[in-house]
């Protein structure tokens, strides 16, 4: 009976796993669809005189008169550079054929491979939920706390946290706004809703830094790698098998991994960020070619200003949809995915029982130290025997 | 709650003095390459 039950209940977890991941993928295919069928007709590639069009109708552009001079023009359509006289250097470059590349990637494949990727991720965290459940207390819980974050950690955390959802959602309107807001609001309220949006993202953008400089202050030294972070990521973290519970110190390695991505991309974005904040202003992308050619690859040092401006943009978003999916993990598991886990960032203080489950050795330890403060304190408070 | 709420103060904090200071700096292409009456293009 129970076998036959527990069987059923199984059957009817597949079932609605399977129903959610088309659900999303028919999503997706439309999303997608509605993203590439607004980029069609905004192309401004011009075909050169002479040229037929590719994969459009036989039509030839027609033949220019005169002492036309095709071969200077099609140099300056490819960016060639003259001199000027003025302290503007960029103005020697009428025509500036980067930006038609930089262009197409920024409206094709990166709001069209980020949007897959969240949803995907989206996607795989509901179908990790139908199939293993929450992730509960094996022992219960015991009704005994102990501090798990302090109030500084759990300031810094929160600091980070809302500014990078401000941040996440004014840039995935920067993004996407066009194809999912603007048709539901109308030009006006988009406009006056994205003008906001780009203001409050300049202005957040420092307290999320100051949020980074902090987390990495009071975390740095959990985060440092061991071998018994080996150990956890070759049982997964015991995140697929019930009853299994790799030990950790207060940040299993899933956590770490998880800190120095946020550290290094929350840095990345930063540095582009305020490329782009004042812009025309750093060479930040062809310091950093110069630094990455010497491991071997043979990336651009000569850039103009204008290219260290799509560089930016460009990785911008690719660096903040990586740390959106990323982050979309962390908020699973830390709210939804495991019980016991919010209390952590919520009030600081775990269930004893939850932390030797997921960070043994810490909890371990910190039972110690607690055990030991308290005998002291009732030695302490007890009269001194008479001589 | 109190760090959330406290985080919160710091948002704020942080973000209105972004705010002043920013706008008294150049932020945009016409900002930094304005061109300059005294000059001829």
């Amino acid at each position: 009976m129970t076998t036959r039950s527990t069987g059923r209940s199984i059957g009817r977890r597949v079932l609605t796993a399977a129903a959610v991941l088309a659900g999303l993928a028919l999503a997706l295919t439309l999303g997608l669809s509605s993203v590439d069928a607004q980029q069609a007709p905004s192309s401004s590639v011009r075909p050169p005189p002479g040229a037929s069009v590719p994969g459009g109708p036989n039509v030839v552009a027609p033949e220019r008169p005169g002492n036309y001079d095709v071969e200077l023009w099609k140099k300056v359509r490819e960016g060639l550079s003259g001199q000027v006289s003025i302290p503007d250097r960029k103005a020697g470059q009428l025509v500036q054929s980067d930006g038609e590349a930089w262009r197409n990637f920024r409206n094709g494949p990166l709001p069209r491979v980020g949007l897959w990727a969240m949803v995907a991720v989206v996607g795989v965290l509901a179908l990790f939920f139908l199939l293993r459940g929450r992730i509960r207390i094996e022992h219960g819980w015991a009704g005994r706390t102990i501090t798990r974050f302090t109030e500084i950690e759990r300031i810094g955390h929160w600091l980070l946290a809302v500014s990078f959802i401000i941040l996440a959602l004014t840039g995935l309107n920067v993004l996407y706004g066009r194809y999912a807001l603007l048709p539901l609001i109308g030009a006006d309220a988009f406009s006056a809703i994205s003008i906001a949006g780009k203001w409050l993202h300049n202005y957040v953008a420092f307290a999320f830094m100051v949020g980074l400089f902090l987390t990495f202050v009071v975390w740095i030294r959990h985060n440092f790698p061991s071998w018994r972070d080996i150990v956890w990521l070759a049982k997964g973290g015991g995140m697929f098998v019930k009853g299994s519970h790799p030990p950790a110190w207060k940040f299993n390695a899933g956590q770490k991994i998880l800190f120095w991505l946020i550290m290094l991309g929350g840095l990345s974005l930063s540095l582009s960020g305020l490329a782009l904040m004042f812009p025309f202003q750093t060479a930040l992308f062809a310091k950093t070619f110069a630094i990455v050619n010497m491991l071997g690859f043979h990336l651009p040092t000569e850039l103009t200003p204008v290219q260290e401006m799509q560089y930016a943009t460009s990785w911008h978003g690719i660096v903040a949809l990586a740390l959106i999916v990323v982050v979309i993990g962390h908020i699973y598991i830390g709210t939804l995915g495991m019980q016991g886990a919010f209390s952590a960032m919520g009030s600081g203080q775990v269930d004893v029982n939850w932390a030797k489950e997921h960070h043994s050795l810490w909890a371990e330890r910190e039972i110690e130290r607690m055990e030991a403060t308290a005998t002291a304190e009732t030695g302490a408070a007890r009269p001194a025997p008479a001589e | 709650m109190r760090a959330f709420i406290l985080s919160l103060v710091a948002l704020a904090v942080i973000t209105a003095a972004s705010a002043v200071v920013l706008q008294q700096m150049p932020m945009s292409a016409s900002d930094v390459f304005s061109s300059k009456p005294n000059v001829r293009l």
